[in-house]
């Protein structure tokens, strides 16, 4: 201990002094006390104004090489403010079925099962602000709840074979949050894992769920990848037991369909970057040496890949792209956040909720 | 007028020095460069550990009069400082943003990397290494504390900090 203690002491003195002093931190607490004021008297507000805002929705599409991206308006609002589906191949908007869009706090976290015909997505409890999964058919009818957790559930996820769905349980604390696994037939709910990665928001202030990396299936469903609390994605089986670092520094990690890639989005110098990664194989105990290399440079929140692995849909500052596996062609494709695939041509969108950078 | 006029314009009396803000100027004055010290080897950027030592202090300052009753508001304000530095990375890490946008590159550092092997170490651990390795060896937390600070479990942060030692050894025996 004392070897590295010199070492960091070394280290340490080598940086410059501290600029601070006591009466910038009193500031600092005023500032804060004033701010909190002001958002109180502002809530009410940014609801009234946020409410008219979402009709304002626009939807672009345009193409060009990775990173840069130029955006062309093509389509006009369609959607009325409500998460939608679009259209690839024409460009048309759908919302989502009103029974879906309209329930609760508000829906999101939407992922279509194996077959089609099934939906899971969350809704935010009105009076507890907590999100519980719930399942619907795809044209919004037999709306039903499949969580119940005391502490919330998010990112859900379907298993291949579309019999269990994986989800996030727990909230705030990286130790309390939990992988979960329901089976749908018998209900049976198992922890598979906890310290997952939480959302690092503050206690008490209205949760954003799209911080949450979304748990994913292997091809055979018999493993689940997860993001840990210590940002590394980790592999447990379905049936429970030991996990396993897969790759450190990385999180929000999908396998692609056939099971022989992984999109994830890892850091270099807190610059998140959005990789894949050929490992070739569904059991892998040793973290990769050699990695491809980025094939966006801006990702945020979870890569869904299509169903016939040709193409990834990731959101970046509420606007949806996908990028073309084989290319690297990043397109934008529409003003929203969490896209999901309906089809191998068709997205789902969450609607527009704040300013684009 | 503002507290530190207050309390200059006071004079040391007996009433004012028992007064919370001039704890708080004592317990500031105590911990402020230790704190920053240890961000700095954290972020290793010196605008980020200045920016997270003041939001630290201000959190603190927030909660003052409970702070100032616990045992131990040292590791209250380590806790704090750490939970700023995990939201700021986990952030950072979710919405892809370099978080060091906002404040110019720290070029100075760039130059200490260049002629000091200690920096240079570190410089090769992940934040999250380098934060077990800056909480349990150079302060001296316990790896349980240290790991409640970093929302993590004591395996967990004992797996970072053997890692980070097996790294700082291979990379200073090079040196």
């Amino acid at each position: 201990v004392n070897e590295y203690r010199s070492v960091l002491e070394r280290a340490g003195s080598n940086f410059g002094p501290l600029d601070l002093e006591l009466e910038r931190i009193l500031r600092g607490r005023d500032r804060r006390r004033r701010n909190q004021r002001i958002k109180a008297g502002a809530l009410g507000l940014a609801v009234a104004v946020g409410a008219a805002l979402v009709g304002a929705n626009a939807i672009w599409s345009s193409s060009s090489t990775p990173g840069t991206e130029t955006p062309t308006p093509t389509i006009a609002p369609s959607n009325e403010g409500l998460d939608y589906t679009i259209d690839l191949r024409t460009g048309e908007a759908t919302p989502l079925p009103e029974t879906i869009t309209s329930i609760g706090g508000g829906s999101g976290g939407y992922q279509v099962s194996p077959d089609g015909q099934t939906m899971l997505f969350e809704v935010l409890d009105a009076d507890s602000s907590l999100p519980q999964i719930h399942l619907a058919n795809v044209d919004g009818s037999e709306i039903r709840p499949l969580t119940n957790e005391p502490a919330g559930a998010v990112a859900g996820s379907w298993s291949p074979d579309g019999q269990t769905i994986a989800y996030v349980a727990g909230w705030h604390e990286t130790p309390n949050v939990t992988l979960r696994l329901v089976d749908l037939a018998s209900g049976q709910v198992t922890e598979l894992a906890d310290e997952l990665q939480s959302c690092f928001c503050e206690p008490g202030i209205i949760v954003d769920v799209r911080d949450f990396p979304k748990p994913s299936f292997g091809r055979d469903g018999r493993t689940i990848l997860f993001t840990s609390g210590g940002f590394s994605l980790r592999t447990v089986p379905v049936t429970g037991g030991q996990n396993t670092e897969l790759i450190d520094d990385a999180g929000w990690g999908s396998y692609a369909p056939d099971g022989s890639r992984i999109a994830y989005l890892n850091t270099l110098g807190f610059e998140a970057r959005f990789r894949l990664w050929d490992y070739g194989g569904l059991i892998v105990t040793t973290a990769p040496t050699d990695m491809d290399g980025p094939i966006v440079k801006n990702a945020d929140e979870h890569p869904a890949w299509s169903p016939d692995g040709t193409r990834i849909a990731y959101g970046w500052k509420n606007q949806v792209h996908v990028v073309d596996v084989a290319t690297g062609d990043v397109t934008r494709v529409a003003l929203g956040q969490r896209p999901a695939w309906l089809d191998d041509h068709t997205l789902i969108v969450e609607r527009y909720q704040g300013p684009v950078a | 007028m503002s507290e530190i006029a207050r309390f200059s314009v006071a004079g040391p009396d007996a009433d004012v020095a028992a007064s919370p803000t001039v704890q708080f100027e004592a317990f500031f004055e105590a911990e402020k460069d230790q704190l920053y010290r240890a961000l700095c080897l954290v972020t290793r950027n010196r605008h980020e550990a200045e920016d997270l030592t003041q939001e630290a202090f201000i959190r603190v300052l927030e909660r003052w009069d409970r702070v100032a009753e616990m045992e131990d508001s040292h590791g209250y304000l380590y806790r704090t400082a750490m939970n700023s530095f995990r939201r700021r990375y986990g952030r950072a890490l979710r919405t892809a943003k370099r978080s060091m946008q906002l404040v110019p590159a720290d070029d100075e550092i760039a130059e200490i990397d260049e002629r000091d092997a200690a920096v240079r170490a570190l410089a090769g651990l992940s934040p999250r290494q380098r934060a077990a390795v800056v909480l349990v060896d150079l302060l001296g937390f316990r790896s349980e504390e240290a790991a409640r600070m970093l929302g993590i479990r004591a395996s967990t942060l004992r797996m970072h900090a053997s890692r980070a030692h097996a790294a700082l050894k291979e990379t200073m025996s090079r040196e």
